[in-house]
């Protein structure tokens, strides 16, 4: 059951159109990521839902309630902590979630109860007597959380809560995000994707005003995988591919010994395979791959590439399979776009053998929120 | 209901944790002790400089009860209600400026109760310090000047009240509809010039708030019947209640 209903919402502030139809749901239950640049709508669509904003067109409800503009009731059943929470100084923190709480129809014991439960779960026991004024910006935003929480709302929305954090103070918060979705749903919004694929479930990316992608984040990832392979060769190889690029024409002597390729290693044997390592059936099949570190013969050079240049040769060969879809040879790493990793990854590790390479890292890479992002956005 | 009396009671905590209710009396309490002896002593004063000539001709040679409260009225009236005005014009303004109210609003604070409770803060902190001038300077006049009466002096004083009560109110239609930590005082500044320019029509100025003021003193010294006072008290009353309303209309569909 949806927990918030935004649909087909329209925003404009003079001629600029912030937000364009824009319609998306968020499961009761669920952390939702509300991803999207810097002046993407994302602040515009938080306040249209606690009402300090109207919007132009549309209809926004929150547990089939209607949100109006103004004073909405619909604001009972919703916490809210904006990017910025701005509270009164001359407060401390246990009067200030003592007012809110007066504020929301609460009684006295019950405020008393769930603030000192609140100030545990927010890490600001100790500190509850101290005026506000003296609080520094993590310290504000915890108190923000415990506000947000104090009357146990259905829905808790969370505008950019990190992202004027430290690292430490990030980590913390999403904490206490993580541990606060057992009691209620949450849109968090925010444009450090890191911080969604550690907390959110499901994930709408809102461009240019409305949404571009949205759907349940495993899923999504799953359904935009593009089985990319990444080939590390030995160092002596490409610094002679450098060199004959650069035309002093220098070839190397011989492909890399044995064991160098292992002692020149730039990662550790499980960052080698790290996120998602093929199968090993899938992955060495009838033509095992050549252990990692250790040289592979063969690899005939390519029609028109100077037979001096290994990684160009190696590069233009992959290119010529049929199943490779792309080939980008950057940053010393070759990333091979195929069709299939399980199937095309054989084959590929096949062709590699017969090479005059040391490969030195062959890993599956797995879709990134930010390689998703990129892609949408763009 | 309980949103609002929290809202309130915040107001009230304000007030006093930033000094304002301090403030208002010191400031006030000047205001009031200093009038009956100025009034006391001014021949004196001026017999000492060498102009003697001066008070007789000013008809001020024999201080009265009424000449301290004629000052208090110039000095309240004018300095008074400016300090009042400073005091409170930022009590709304500057929480929307500053981003306060965001989170009361959005815990379901109603936004008719964030005008009524900053309106009745402004006119605690006005009464206050009307009351504790007039308290001082009844208490000075009594003992430099005792025994004489001075006719329709609380008359006076509660135009006086009026008089500020309606500049004060002014603050919070400027508050909703300007922005600026300060936006509170626009509309009062803009008002006190144009009534001030009015002044210039009697017939006009005999609607003016700004009238009670003078005119408060006149009918105190006999100069002027009471029943002066009854226009532009009217108007005042019905400026008030007409602030208060407009703001709330206002702020309930301002964004903040």
């Amino acid at each position: 059951m949806a927990c918030l209903t935004i649909e087909s919402v329209s925003k404009r502030f003079g001629d600029l159109p912030v937000l364009k139809d824009l319609s998306f749901e968020v499961e009761e239950g669920s952390i939702f990521g509300f991803i999207g640049k810097n002046g993407s709508g994302k602040t515009t669509t938080m306040k249209i839902i606690v009402g300090l904003l109207k919007a132009d067109r549309g209809t926004v409800s929150v547990e089939g309630r209607r949100v109006t503009f103004g004073e909405t009731a619909t604001n009972r059943l919703v916490g809210f902590l904006p990017d910025v929470p701005e509270f009164y100084g001359f407060m401390s923190a246990l009067e200030y979630l003592t007012f809110c709480g007066k504020i929301a129809g609460m009684n006295r014991p019950d405020i008393l109860r769930k603030a000192q439960e609140l100030l545990v779960l927010v890490g600001l026991t100790g500190a509850e007597t101290r005026r506000l004024k003296g609080y520094s910006r993590g310290m504000k935003q915890r108190l923000g959380i415990a506000q947000a929480l104090l009357h146990d709302p259905v829905l808790l929305i969370c505008d950019e809560p990190t992202s004027a954090l430290d690292p430490v103070g990030r980590a913390e918060l999403l904490g206490i995000l993580s541990r606060v979705r057992e009691r209620t749903t949450i849109l968090f919004s925010t444009h450090i994707l890191a911080d969604v694929e550690r907390i959110c479930d499901y994930i709408g990316v809102l461009d240019q005003g409305s949404i571009a992608l949205e759907g349940k984040l495993d899923v999504i990832k799953s359904t935009h995988r593009s089985d990319v392979i990444v080939i590390e060769l030995d160092r002596q190889m490409q610094g002679a591919s450098t060199k004959a690029a650069s035309g002093d024409g220098t070839l190397p002597q011989s492909p890399a010994p044995p064991d160098a390729g292992v002692e020149h290693s730039p990662a550790p044997p499980d960052a080698v395979l790290p996120q998602n390592p093929p199968p090993p059936d899938a992955v060495l099949p009838q033509n095992p791959a050549p252990p990692v570190g250790r040289p592979v013969q063969g690899l005939a050079p390519p029609v028109g590439r100077p037979a001096h240049d290994p990684v160009g040769k190696a590069v233009d060969r992959l290119r010529a399979l049929p199943f490779v879809r792309s080939v980008e040879w950057r940053d010393g790493l070759i990333r091979v776009g195929v069709r299939s990793v399980e199937t095309d990854g054989r084959l590929l590790l096949a062709e590699l053998a017969g090479g005059p390479f040391t490969v030195l890292r062959y890993q599956v890479q797995e879709p990134t929120l930010e390689n998703l992002y990129r892609e949408v956005i763009a | 209901m309980n949103g609002f009396l929290a809202f309130l009671s915040k107001e009230c905590l304000f007030c006093v944790r930033s000094q304002r209710v301090l403030i208002t009396v010191l400031v006030f309490a000047l205001l009031g002790v200093m009038n009956a002896p100025l009034a006391y002593y001014t021949p004196a004063i001026l017999e000492l400089a060498g102009a003697g000539d001066l008070a007789d001709t000013m008809g001020i040679a024999q201080p009265t009860a009424l000449e301290a409260w004629v000052q208090y009225f110039g000095n309240v009236g004018q300095m008074g209600i400016l300090a009042a005005l400073l005091l409170c014009g930022s009590l709304l303004s500057g929480e929307k400026s500053k981003g306060t109210l965001v989170l009361p609003l959005t815990k379901g604070l109603g936004r008719s109760g964030v005008i009524v409770a900053k309106f009745i803060a402004m006119s605690a902190l006005w009464s206050l310090g009307l009351l504790v001038s007039a308290a001082t300077s009844a208490a000075c006049t009594l003992g430099l000047f005792p025994g004489e009466d001075v006719p329709h002096l609380l008359l006076g004083l509660v135009m006086l009240w009026l008089l500020g009560m309606f500049l004060l109110s002014l603050i919070l239609p400027s508050s909703v509809v300007f922005r600026g930590s300060f936006a509170g005082l626009i509309i009062p500044g803009a008002v006190i010039v144009v009534l001030g320019i009015l002044g210039v029509f009697p017939q006009l100025f005999f609607w003016s708030p700004l009238s009670l003021g003078g005119d408060s003193v006149l009918v105190m010294s006999g100069a002027k019947e009471a029943a002066v006072l009854l226009a532009p008290s009217l108007v005042a009353a019905i400026s008030i209640v007409a602030c208060v309303v407009v703001s709330v209309m206002l702020f309930r569909k301002s964004v903040v």
